[in-house]
């Protein structure tokens, strides 16, 4: 059963204000909302846990259960604050990793990875033991994530590579995946079938898991920069480049691969970030010159413009809201009205 | 909604042996009231007495392109500091990035040719390379110091009080001759006006007005000969350049020599064309506009002028001429 989706409309709920650009947005499965900026703010709330840092903070997170966030950023330091319900959130590590600018940590459960030069490491909270510490010389990570829907498997991105460890065995050899171009980013589909890699040359790899020769999706107009999975069961992926979005979804007849739906975009604004809606298949985007968009099977279905330039933007978990960051560091919070009739 | 700020952020490469005095020149951009808010992505920590937010530590990450050319190489540390800079775009309206003393620039540059959102948001300014007087010699032989050399738009013969003035007439010309676009400037403690090394534009094809290549005495050294060293040619002659032919002679040439040709340069007059068209290029990469028209009483001549390692300047001038109408 689905709901016929006609029209949405966007309202702002609330906003905040701080000081720079907001780099991250992230929300705890308790629905708090948590924003990093370039000016080294966090806040969680309407409460500002860090503020006296003029460096930039670039990674966000709130572990799975909600009961820590960890952030980091251009100071090489990372901030773990534990949650509770009742009173304010509390700094319990910093772990300082001198002078290298930090953009990746992700929780799986209590378990915080986090990666520097040539280095991941992965910690558990609120024990702070060291769980494991992998060494890849040859280049940075670019990019890290946990597979779903398990998370057993951490996966790394780096030059034209990707190396996907089992957590119960961190000694094992990795399952190895090669790209032949520069890589941007990753994302696993909610099912861990499938695994996209946003590359500098104007296309995407695409793999499944369990075969190591991927689908190669291009012809895009350039740098792919956002790549998202929906949660649905038949996963789709949208990715951003410049100003177009285009969404994927696997054929049903056997060796027709993927087919693309190009999604209509303003001209000369660039996307800055994309996110499906947790519920459906509601796929939201928000543009340099601030607007924040709904699609809905390739068709506009509602917007609104902002008074600044966005640049990120999550889904409430109820997916009747979105939160949006603006280039100007401010918070706003919309809500989303569904207008649709009928089901179907 | 504001109209978007596309006003690109310069951005000076700053190159140089070990112990030449990059450092101290790095000190002296920090620290002069030049009313610039200078942000500085460095190699080493430490090495820079100053507490500057704006500091900021980067590890060389070398990435090939693979798009079959195997100079496409980009700096992919450089990429993602840069975009996150370009975030706080209030926060500097320059950029310094200091390279090791054995980098090749041409990453570097790359850079900012390849990834979109450094190209619609920054210029490179000029490659200023810091030149040892003192020690230079000693590592002459070595491929960094001729690249580094070879790449700069301005060089700093620095430590001059250590170098006797006739040895030191015969390193400059040396210099020259190796990268006869080049501006030397002898310095000592890399004491300079900023405004020499700043802002200087070397990479804004609406800037180039003349090439004025400074072949010192020995002018025809390069000549008739394979090269197999690091050297300028130039070529100036009259005469109208059939696009085509042009455009098929260069795209071979770069394809053929693009990984030892380090930068090129050019005017031409091109056949039924008021504009003069200007060019650039580093190893591949190559941009081209039409940027005036020629004036009343200009001399209508093409001149090119290409830095690299084994060129062959009887081939370059032949190959050039058989494009003129």
């Amino acid at each position: 059963m689905s709901r016929i989706i006609t029209d949405c409309s966007l309202k702002l709920q609330s906003t905040q204000q701080l000081a720079e650009y907001i780099t991250k947005l992230a929300i705890s499965v308790n629905g708090q909302v948590a924003a990093a900026s370039a000016g080294g703010e966090v806040l969680v709330d309407s409460q500002l846990l860090l503020e006296d840092c003029e460096q930039s903070i670039d990674a966000l997170e709130f572990s799975s259960d909600g009961n820590f966030l960890a952030a980091a950023g251009q100071s090489g330091k990372i901030y773990i604050w534990q949650i509770k319900a009742t009173i304010a959130p509390e700094l319990i590590e910093t772990i300082d990793l001198k002078n290298n600018w930090l953009e990746h940590l992700q929780w799986n459960g209590n378990l915080l990875a986090f990666s520097w030069q040539g280095y991941t490491q992965v910690r558990e909270f609120p024990s702070k033991k060291i769980i494991t510490t992998l060494e890849h010389k040859d280049s940075n990570i670019l990019a890290m994530a946990w597979r779903p829907p398990l998370f057993k498997e951490l996966s790394l991105l780096a030059d034209k590579i990707i190396k996907i460890y089992d957590s119960d065995n961190w000694d094992d050899e990795p399952i190895t995946l090669y790209i032949e171009a520069v890589p941007v980013g990753l994302a696993w589909s909610n099912d861990g079938r499938y695994l996209a890699v946003n590359r500098l040359d104007k296309s995407v790899s695409l793999f499944e898991w369990g075969n190591t020769d991927p689908w190669l999706l291009h012809g895009f107009l350039g740098k792919v920069r956002q790549i998202t999975f929906s949660a649905s069961r038949e996963p789709i992926l949208a990715m951003a480049t410049i100003n177009q979005i285009v969404t994927w979804k696997r054929s049903k007849k056997a060796g027709e691969g993927w087919l693309a739906t190009m999604l209509e975009a303003k001209e000369q604004d660039n996307i800055e970030a994309l996110a499906f809606a947790p519920n459906s298949e509601i796929l939201a985007s928000v543009s340099e010159s601030g607007i924040l968009a709904l699609w809905f099977k390739g068709r506009l279905i509602g917007q609104v413009q902002a008074d600044a330039g966005l640049s990120c933007l999550v889904w409430l978990y109820n997916s009747k809201a979105i939160v949006t960051g603006g280039q100007d560091g401010s918070l706003n919070i919309w809500k989303v009205i569904q207008s649709g009739k009928g089901f179907a | 909604m504001t109209i978007k700020e596309k006003q690109p952020i310069p951005v000076t490469v700053l190159t140089g042996y070990l112990v030449a005095g990059k450092t101290t020149l790095l000190n002296r951009i920090l620290t002069h009231e030049h009313g610039k808010k200078v942000a500085v992505i460095v190699n080493e920590f430490g090495e820079i007495g100053i507490d500057n937010q704006l500091v900021i530590g980067s590890q060389e990450e070398i990435f090939e392109m693979n798009n079959g050319c195997l100079c496409c190489t980009v700096r992919g540390d450089l990429i993602k500091i840069v975009g996150n800079l370009l975030k706080r775009k209030r926060q500097f309206d320059h950029l310094v990035i200091e390279t090791t003393g054995l980098a090749d620039p041409a990453p570097v540059i790359q850079s900012f040719f390849f990834d979109e959102d450094l190209k619609e948001n920054v210029q490179v300014d000029a490659v200023v390379t810091v030149v040892d007087a003192k020690h230079v010699e000693q590592h002459w032989s070595t491929n960094e110091v001729q690249e580094q050399i070879a790449f700069a738009d301005v060089i700093l013969l620095n430590k001059t009080d250590l170098v006797d003035p006739k040895e030191l007439d015969q390193l400059e010309n040396k210099i020259q001759n190796l990268n006869v676009l080049s501006k030397i400037y002898r310095t000592q403690n890399a004491n300079i006006e900023i405004d020499a090394i700043l802002d200087v534009g070397s990479f804004d094809l609406e800037k180039i007005l003349q090439l004025d290549p400074h072949f010192l005495h020995d002018h025809h050294h390069h000549d008739h000969r394979h090269d197999e060293s690091v050297s300028s040619v130039a070529i100036e002659v009259e005469g109208e350049v059939n696009e085509v032919k042009f455009d098929q002679w260069l795209g071979e040439l770069l394809q053929k020599q693009g990984n030892d040709i380090f930068r090129l340069k050019g005017i031409l007059n091109i056949a039924r064309d008021e504009m003069r068209y200007v060019f650039q290029g580093v190893h591949m990469i190559f941009e081209g506009l039409p940027q005036r028209p020629w004036q009343e009483g200009e001399v209508r001549k093409n001149q090119l002028v290409f830095i690299g390692r084994n060129l062959n300047a009887e081939q370059l001038n032949k190959g050039f001429l058989q494009c003129l109408e």
